[in-house]
Order: structure tokens, then C-alpha cells, then sequence
């Protein structure tokens, strides 16, 4: 089967076109959303990191950065640095030119301040849209697709429609030999007996419970109940009383084929099949460190109702609920309640949400891409130096 | 999970709680299909829809099995037909309060 996509000069395929003006640190947002401002087809994405960070910390942040520009629905990238934070624009232009991607460097303190930068900025990128614009969509094989999974705003119906009618979609789109990737770590403690169960090998095993263990001994450091965080008070509403029963209902988004691979926060996988992201659940966070793994689109589930969306990649909102469907119209793209009222089977759903996956990636636009939603941020592991 | 369910589903066979799929009052019987048959329970509590209530009788301390695993343990005993969530049932996990690690 196959879908429209763009295929990028070293062999990946993006399912969007986009400029992007990227920061190499928070000094230079307000420079990079100006550049981008008005400019068809280009997006910036500002964020609160590339100072006064050191070890593991800048590496991932620079990981994050590098990746994400890398992202297959990226064409085309204009660095802005300001000339003197830690995560330098050249460091970064450096290594995103590895990925055979046009990449330009504007560095405000060179340029002579906010104005000249912009100014520069704004030519690059006009001429970058020119260039990726000519760009056309081709057929490609489904099996080129990297989903990224996500929930947010949970309810006890998410692990009994939304998640379900997910992880056949998903479980569909493995057959076809594409690629998944599950995250949310805080959101695996109390499930990962039954992740690990699928994993492909022994290291994958291990990998699995060392990241879900890792996560639950920095939450036990804060010497509270997780309860609170971890269900949220919304999904306490909702009619989830536990981390473990959350986490149980979460995981069943990712199907049922073998984990082939767990990979750190913003790390590019190597295998195809489902593969596991060490990462908060934190929508940002999350949200950011998917982009950064490569995902052409993602899927996110709710159950309360949830916004988020990303720069780069469509999110495709589906709902556990009907009466959220309804109500929050503006906002959710699919409706899966309809597996607990019985008008549809799993199967039916499940095929159904497929097919729009597919749309999606060949162009069909979401709720959150429309509303031009981008909930950002780079999960940090230290604090700022 | 195949079944088409109207006021309550139970997911696992194993479960000792089941979901409601509407907001169900007082004094409602909800039938249940189980391994054993079908199981009526009387609902002694409203349960809000999406929230769970207990099949059959749980003993304080013993575990709450949803999807066929356990979800937490009650924290008091839990007659049939009453709404079981945070009120009755603690987590094991992430709890930084009692240094509980599994």
C-alpha cells in the first residue's frame, strides 16, 4: 500500500515540507519566531535550553536539537545562534549538514544585532521555500511511516477504546513494516512486566525495566505518593484510581508486536517495528523528544480533551469518549467511543483510524496542525549552570 | 472486550471490578457476563461514569484486579456493588511516601 510523501536526498521520507528556524539557544527565539513570522511553510520552534548546561544534560539538548532537524517533514534549516551560548549554531549547523540537509547559520551578534539577523533570516528562508517547494509529493511505501504514540488527559476509557482501536492501527501498520514509538516511562511503572514480555531480545528486556525503574526511583526521591502526578487529578476524575492502572490501559496503544528496540530521549532508532523512547510523559517533553526520533505524524489519545499539537508533525487526536467528541469537536480528529457504544468492532475502528494515518500522511491536515498548535520543550536532565 | 456492552464492562474474566460506561445510580442491577455465567451485582453506591465498582466482596489488603492484573490493594473492606477508587484502594508503585519499590 502506499502514501504521498517527499523523499529527502539521504533516503528518508517526510509527509510534511517545512523550513525551520531553528535556536541554538533561548536568546535567539525572539529573532528565529521573526524570521519565521509570515513566511509560508516555514516554522520556528523557540525553547528554553542551549546554556549554561553541562554533561548528559547538553548532550541530550543538543541531540534534541540536531534530531529534530533532521525530522523527515523537515526540507530545509536556518540556525540562529546568538555567538556565545554553549550549544554553538556552527556545532549544531555542523551536524545537521551530516543529514545531506540545506542548512544555513545566522548568528545575531555577528550580524549586528536583532534586525540584521532577521533580515538575513527571512531571505534564507524565502529562498529555502523556494528550493523545498519544488519538492513534489511521490508514492511511497506505508512502511516508510514512523508513528510516534502519545496520550494526554486520560479517562478509564483510554485502555478500553482509545488505546485498543490505537494498538490495531498500530499493530496493522508493523505488519506493513513501518515503525512505531512508544514513550512515556512514567506512564510504563506498574505495565512493564507485560512490555517486557514482548521484547525482542534479553538487552531490549533489560533496557525496558532499567528506564521504567530509573523513572520510578526519581519520583520516589520526592518522598510523596505519585498519586496526584501520576494519575493526574483530571484523570482521577476521569475514574483512574492508579499509576499501574493507568500505565496498563497506556501501553496497549503500542499493540501487540515484539519491542524491537529502547531507545535514550530524542535518540534516532535503528529497527523498525515498535520501539521504546526513554521520556517523561509530559506533553511537551514528550511531544519534543518524538520529533527528535524522526515521527512523520503521531498519534495521541484522550480522554478528556487536549490541544496539543507540534510544529513538524501532524497529531492526529483521538477520543475514548463520544461525549468528548462532541464536545471538544475543535480539537479531536477521531472518535473511539464508538467501540464502547458498540457501533463499531476494534477491527472496524482500528481500520478506520488506519486510514486516516494514511491521509494524514499524504497530506490531510489535523486539528492541531490547523490550529497551528506547537507544545514544545526539551526534557532537561540537570539543572541550568 | 468483543461483547457489546451497555451500562458496565467487565474486561478480564479475573477482574474483581467492573467499568461503568454511563453514570449509574443507586439500587441499578447490572448484569455481567463471566466465565461462570452471567452475575448480577446491585449497585449500593452511584458510580460516575468511567469509574469502577467491586463485583464481589474484597477484603482490605487484597488486590484490585482490573484487565486481569493488579491495579492496587483496598485499604478497607469493599462489600459488592460499592465504587471502588482512591477513597479504598492504594498504589504500590511510586510511592515516595512509604519508600515502596517493587
Amino acid at each position: 500500500m502506499n502514501v504521498l510523501g517527499y523523499k529527502r536526498e539521504n533516503g528518508t521520507v517526510g509527509f510534511r515540507n517545512y523550513v525551520l528556524i531553528l535556536p541554538s539557544v533561548s536568546c535567539a527565539n525572539k529573532v528565529a519566531e521573526e524570521i519565521a513570522d509570515g513566511i509560508e511553510g516555514v516554522v520556528a520552534i523557540p525553547h528554553q535550553c542551549g546554556c549554561g548546561q553541562l554533561g548528559e544534560d547538553r548532550e541530550q539538548t543538543t541531540r534534541v536539537l540536531v534530531n529534530i532537524a533532521a525530522n523527515p517533514n523537515v526540507a530545509a534549516v536556518v540556525v540562529v545562534g546568538l555567538g556565545c551560548e554553549g550549544i554553538p549554531a556552527d556545532l549544531l549547523g555542523d551536524k545537521i549538514s551530516s543529514f545531506k540537509k540545506p542548512v544555513e547559520i545566522v548568528v545575531i551578534q555577528k550580524e549586528g544585532g536583532s534586525l540584521r539577523a532577521i533580515e538575513k533570516g527571512r531571505r534564507l528562508a524565502l529562498k529555502m521555500v523556494e528550493n523545498s517547494s519544488k519538492i513534489k509529493r511521490e508514492p511511497v511505501s506505508i512502511s516508510e511511516i514512523t508513528l510516534g504514540l502519545k496520550c494526554g488527559g486520560s479517562d478509564s476509557f483510554s485502555g478500553i477504546s482509545a488505546n485498543p482501536v490505537l494498538g490495531f492501527a498500530v499493530d496493522s501498520l508493523i505488519a506493513q513494516g513501518g515503525r512505531a514509538v512508544l514513550t512515556e516511562i512514567s506512564e510504563i511503572i506498574g505495565a512493564e512486566h507485560i512490555l517486557a514480555k514482548r521484547a525482542a531480545n534479553e538487552i531490549v528486556k533489560k533496557r525496558i525495566l532499567e528506564v521504567v525503574t530509573r523513572f520510578e526511583k526519581k519520583a520516589i526521591s520526592y518522598g510523596v505518593d505519585i498519586r496526584g502526578t501520576q494519575p493526574s487529578p483530571g484523570n482521577i476524575r476521569g475514574g483512574l484510581t492508579t499509576i499501574e492502572e493507568k500505565s496498563i490501559g497506556s501501553i496497549i496503544k503500542s499493540g501487540t508486536t515484539p519491542i524491537r528496540e529502547v531507545v535514550e530521549y530524542g535518540e534516532i532508532p535503528r529497527e523498525k517495528g515498535v520501539v521504546l523512547m526513554n521520556g517523561p510523559a509530559y506533553e511537551p517533553h514528550s511531544l519534543a523528544g518524538l520529533l527528535a526520533t524522526g515521527v512523520q505524524i503521531i498519534a495521541f489519545t484522550t480522554g478528556r480533551g487536549n490541544p496539543c499539537g507540534t510544529a513538524i508533525a501532524p497529531v492526529i487526536k483521538i477520543s475514548s469518549n463520544t461525549r468528548l467528541y462532541e464536545r471538544m469537536n475543535d480539537n479531536i480528529d477521531f472518535n473511539a467511543g464508538v467501540v464502547v457504544s458498540g457501533e463499531e468492532t476494534f477491527q472496524q475502528a482500528g481500520q478506520r483510524l488506519l486510514n486516516l494515518i494514511l491521509n494524514v500522511a499524504s497530506g490531510e491536515m489535523t486539528k492541531a496542525e490547523i490550529l497551528k498548535d506547537n507544545a514544545f520543550d526539551i526534557w532537561r536532565l540537570g539543572t541550568s549552570i | 472486550m468483543n461483547k457489546k456492552p451497555k451500562e458496565a464492562m467487565l474486561i478480564s474474566s479475573a477482574d474483581n471490578v467492573a467499568t461503568a460506561l454511563n453514570r449509574l445510580n443507586v439500587g441499578t442491577v447490572i448484569s455481567l457476563s463471566t466465565t461462570k455465567g452471567k452475575k448480577q451485582i446491585l449497585l449500593k453506591q452511584p458510580i460516575d461514569c468511567g469509574h469502577k465498582f467491586s463485583i464481589k466482596n474484597i477484603n482490605k489488603g487484597e488486590p484490585i484486579i482490573k484487565y486481569g492484573e493488579i491495579i492496587g490493594l483496598a485499604t478497607e473492606d469493599i462489600p459488592e456493588g460499592y465504587h471502588v477508587h482512591i477513597h479504598n484502594v492504594e498504589s504500590r508503585r511510586g510511592r515516595g511516601d512509604k519508600k515502596i519499590l517493587d
